[in-house]
Formats: C-alpha cells, sequence, structure tokens
C-alpha cells in the first residue's frame, strides 16, 4: 500500500491518524484508506512535488532534521510518510510550538525541538543522526544554519533540502540573482541535485536539493 | 574534557568509550528536568555531542530504552519545560497587550461615532455640548432627556441606547486599564527604555520585531526607523528617500521639535533607546534617569544650532 499517491495534480499521504486533520486539508478515501490531500498553497515541499520533483528520499525509515517547523504543515505529511522514523523538529516561535505540541501528541514520530537553529548545540546530545535536512526557516543567514547543522547532524551522503525565500535574503537583487548567489555559497560543500522554482504556488520561491 | 549530556545520562569518554557516570530516571519529565538542569552549568564538548548523535540510538539499546518512544517522550517534556519558561517572559504579554490597544483603538472610534450618530435621534442637544467622546459616552448611558428636539422615544428604546452607551463607555475604561497595566509592565521589566522611550512607544518597539532580546541586538540606526517598513522597502527598490523615523515619531522630544530637527533628534533618541533596551536585557544598574538628561541636553544643543 502506497503512502504517497497522486490525486490529479497534488499529492496525498495516507493519513497516519485516520479521520483527523491537521491544517484544514482535504481527507480523501482510496481503496478503503483516508488520504490527506497535500495542499501545494499550504506547504512548499507539497508545492515541489506537483512542481516534478525528483529526488523524494522520505520513505518509512526516514530520520529527519527539519528547521523551521513552523504548525507543522509540512512536518504532519513527511509524518505519514515516515512511520518508522523521526522527525526532529526545530522552531524557536513559542506560538508555533503550542501547535507542533499538538500535532506531536497524536504523531510519535514528530519530536518538537523548542530552540533556535541558530544554536544547534541547544539540541546537539537529544537527537540522533539523521539522512535528510530540511529547512524553511525565510531567514537571511539561512545558508549558515544548514551549513552548522549539516556539519552536526547529517550523515555522510544525507540529503538536504533547502527552501529559500529570495525577499527574506536581500530585497533589493532580482530573485534570480538571489538563487544563485546562494547556490554559489553552498556548492563547495553539497552537491546540488535539483532545483524547482516555485512560483506560481509561492512567488519568489526556489527549492534546492542537495546531497552531503 | 567535557562530558556528554543524553536523555539517559551523564557520560564519560574514555579511550572510544562512553562511560555511564549518572543514569537519568526512566521517566520522561524527571529526565528531562534533570538534562535541563545539567545543561545550565555543564561543560559541554561539541565534539563529543556529534559522536553522541551518532551513537545515541546504540546507547539507549545498551542501556535497556525504546529508542523510539523515549526520544519523542523526552524531547517533549523537555520541550513543554522551555515552552513554559518562554511564555512566562513580560515580551509577549507586552505584545498582546500592544494590539489588544491598537485593535481597541480603531474600534473604539467607530463605536464612538456610531453612539453619536444613534443618541442624535433622541437628544442632540447632548451630543452638541459634550465632544470628547470618552465623557459622551459615559454622560450618554446616564443622563435623562431635558427638553429637547430630539423624537420621544419610549422607555424600551431608550434603554437600548443606554446600554450600547454603557458598552462603548466600558471599552474606553478597558482601553485605559490595559494602558495602565502596559505602563506597569514596561516600568516593571524594562524600566531603561519605559524612562527614555515611554511606556507605549517602548512596547510598540518590542512588539514589532518580536522581543526585547532581538531589539536588543539592533543597531540604533535600524531602531530609529522601526515602523516605517513599508517606507524602507520603497527606500531600498526604489531609491525613494528613506525614512527618518517610525514610532518614535510619536516621542514628545520629536513631536515638539521643529519639522527640519526632527530627523537629528530621532537619530539621538534611537541612540539612547539602544543603549537603554541593552542595559534592560543584558543586566545592570538603572541608569534611565541619567540617559533622560542626556538626551534632553543633546535636544537642546541640537534646537540651538
Ligand atoms: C516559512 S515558516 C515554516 C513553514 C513550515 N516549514 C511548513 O512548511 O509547514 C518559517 C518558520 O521558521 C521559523 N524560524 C525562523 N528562524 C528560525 C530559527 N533560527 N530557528 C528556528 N525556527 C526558525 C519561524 O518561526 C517560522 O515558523
Amino acid at each position: 500500500m502506497k503512502k504517497l499517491e497522486r490525486f490529479g495534480k497534488e499529492f496525498g499521504t495516507l493519513n497516519l491518524v485516520p479521520g483527523k486533520k491537521v491544517y484544514g486539508e482535504k481527507l480523501v478515501k482510496r481503496n478503503g484508506r483516508e488520504y490527506r490531500i497535500w495542499n501545494p498553497y499550504r506547504s512548499k515541499l507539497g508545492t515541489a512535488l506537483v512542481k516534478g520533483l525528483r529526488n523524494f528520499p522520505f520513505n518509512e525509515n526516514s530520520e529527519i532534521l527539519y528547521l523551521g517547523a513552523g504548525n507543522g504543515t509540512t512536518v504532519s505529511h513527511i509524518s505519514d510518510l515516515a512511520t518508522n522514523g523521526i522527525i526532529y523538529s526545530v522552531e524557536f516561535s513559542p506560538r508555533a510550538m503550542i501547535d507542533l505540541l499538538f500535532v506531536s501528541n497524536q504523531r510519535k514520530n514528530v519530536v518538537p525541538i523548542l530552540a533556535d537553529a541558530n544554536k544547534p548545540q541547544d539540541y546537539l546530545g537529544r537527537i540522533s543522526q539523521v539522512d535528510i535536512l530540511y529547512e524553511d526557516v525565510a531567514q537571511k543567514n539561512q545558508v549558515q544554519i544548514l551549513r552548522k547543522n549539516a556539519d552536526l547532524f547529517l550523515k555522510e551522503g544525507g540529503s538536504l533540502f533547502l527552501m529559500i525565500k529570495a525577499r527574506s535574503i536581500d530585497v533589493t537583487l532580482k530573485p534570480k540573482v538571489v538563487f544563485r548567489a546562494v547556490e554559489a555559497q553552498l556548492s563547495p560543500y553539497f552537491k546540488i541535485l535539483e532545483r524547482i522554482k516555485l512560483d506560481p504556488y509561492e512567488k519568489d520561491h526556489l527549492c534546492l536539493v542537495m546531497q552531503k | 574534557m567535557g562530558h556528554i549530556l543524553t536523555p539517559i545520562g551523564i557520560f564519560d569518554y574514555k579511550q572510544g568509550n562512553f562511560v555511564l557516570l549518572e543514569r537519568f530516571p526512566n521517566n520522561p519529565k524527571k529526565a528531562a528536568d534533570l538534562f535541563k538542569k545539567k545543561q545550565e552549568d555543564a561543560d559541554l564538548d561539541t565534539e563529543l555531542g556529534v559522536l553522541a548523535c551518532k551513537r545515541m540510538k546504540k546507547l539507549f539499546k545498551e542501556n535497556g530504552v525504546n529508542f523510539a518512544s523515549f526520544i519523542h517522550d523526552f524531547n517533549v517534556e523537555l520541550t513543554k519545560i522551555n515552552l513554559k519558561l518562554e511564555l512566562g517572559k513580560p515580551d509577549y504579554r507586552i505584545i498582546q497587550i500592544v494590539n489588544a490597544l491598537n485593535e481597541i483603538e480603531s474600534s473604539i472610534n467607530l463605536y464612538s461615532e456610531r453612539l453619536r450618530e444613534w443618541y442624535l435621534l433622541y437628544y442632540p442637544e447632548l451630543s452638541q455640548k459634550i465632544r470628547n467622546p470618552e465623557a459622551f459616552a459615559k454622560i450618554a448611558a446616564k443622563e435623562s432627556k431635558k427638553d429637547s428636539m430630539g423624537a420621544d422615544l419610549n422607555d424600551f428604546d431608550v434603554n437600548q441606547l443606554k446600554d450600547f452607551a454603557k458598552f462603548v463607555s466600558s471599552t474606553y475604561k478597558t482601553r485605559n486599564v490595559l494602558e495602565n497595566y502596559l505602563g506597569t509592565l514596561m516600568k516593571k521589566n524594562f524600566p531603561n527604555l519605559n524612562e527614555v522611550a515611554g511606556s507605549k512607544i517602548g512596547a510598540a518597539l518590542i512588539s514589532i520585531v518580536g522581543s526585547a532580546e532581538r531589539l536588543a541586538k539592533l543597531p540604533s540606526s535600524t531602531i530609529q526607523v522601526l515602523g516605517a517598513e513599508r517606507a524602507l522597502f520603497r527606500h531600498l527598490t526604489t531609491g525613494a528617500r528613506p525614512p527618518k523615523y517610525g514610532v518614535i515619531l510619536n516621542h514628545p522630544l520629536i513631536q515638539n521639535a521643529p519639522r527640519k530637527l526632527r530627523g537629528k533628534i530621532a537619530r539621538a533618541l534611537a541612540a539612547k533607546i539602544s543603549i537603554a533596551i541593552k542595559r534592560d536585557v543584558y543586566g545592570g544598574l538603572f541608569m534611565g534617569k541619567d540617559l533622560k538628561r542626556d538626551l534632553d541636553k543633546k535636544v537642546k544643543r541640537i534646537k540651538k544650532k
């Protein structure tokens, strides 16, 4: 039974907690099983899938470090997939963390961590190494954050997903220029596998997939 | 070499092996409590921490702990501890009150105008006599009509009108209570900022950036234009003139200055605000009065030139 299914243009994940929605998403039955429609307007990984993402390492056993987990929208879909895995979900906003704690109540593979991703020492020693590092923090120093965390927690050969919002890096530059600059900062350390533009769902956003 | 702190206990590292020094209880909440305490005073080594992350599952297994469930429950408990501390910071209460006051301010104007219009049907002379909206709402809630050109409404109709006046009047009261509360919170928690900027502007600055700590990290040139983000964006993207001030524009020192000096005074004020909030956040004696005196002197000099 597949955990990720196509529903027309969009995708859906097999609901780990049948009957429960996380963020108001649609629930759909297929072959007697309930799927949660992955809204490409609400989740950038959902957008990347709709826009043809080829590298998709998330499976049943994936262990993921997710930086900037927000209210758990994307985290919840990954949680449907990594049923035997773990999603360490780092978020520094206490408001978002309240929602995330409720999500982690029902989803035992979601491990909430209230911390600043700039200071990985705060969660060093209480998580394990991971296969995938995912970052969506919309911060100016997101490359620095990614590198620090990759150094400490990502296995050799592990995958990286970086969601880049051009405007949070530099409002005065064209998005294309920002994206090129970010890639130049990353390419000495990681192999760039794929780049996916997220518009029109998310304007001036790029999803960068890399490998350590 | 330092020790290694993990959810199951404290380890030493000797000749490539982790040696258990102190085992934490299997109860995740108790373990999280201990972890939190040790984290504050332990001398932690990053390299060993990375090593511990790599071996985390093995360490759990060797100590008879189910990894998947304990790593979850432990981190949930630790996050709850940290969340409780975080939510207790006065910043968050201040931000809620700033927003509540802004929202009350915009709705109270609408209510007041509505009350006046409604009241005109009944007793236009009172509406004419009392121009202050807060006083008007208070009196309209109680006053009985004297000789008037207004309609002779029956008791039922009049009571509905007075009920609405009471509601408007109590909204003013709530606003005043919240303003006092904001002043108290600011004075108690950010006395230096409060003295230099005043409670409303100080609180607005904290609210814009999200926390006092973040405000303390900003250069004073940024503090100067906080609240003018749109103008700043226009400046950066289209080359329009940069904004001279954000919310600090409402400060009496700027309000009472001639227009052409406002930019200079804004710079001086922002510089003092920056010192004040650093004091409040990083600790130190109260120096608000001195800062304010310096600032007043500086403004006088600017005005003399
Ligand atoms: C764009 S939102 C994330 C949305 C989420 N990834 C999703 O798709 O469901 C960015 C989040 O990153 C958080 N964030 C920003 N900087 C951070 C940091 N340094 N450490 C931890 N979280 C951070 C913000 O609080 C915000 O919730």
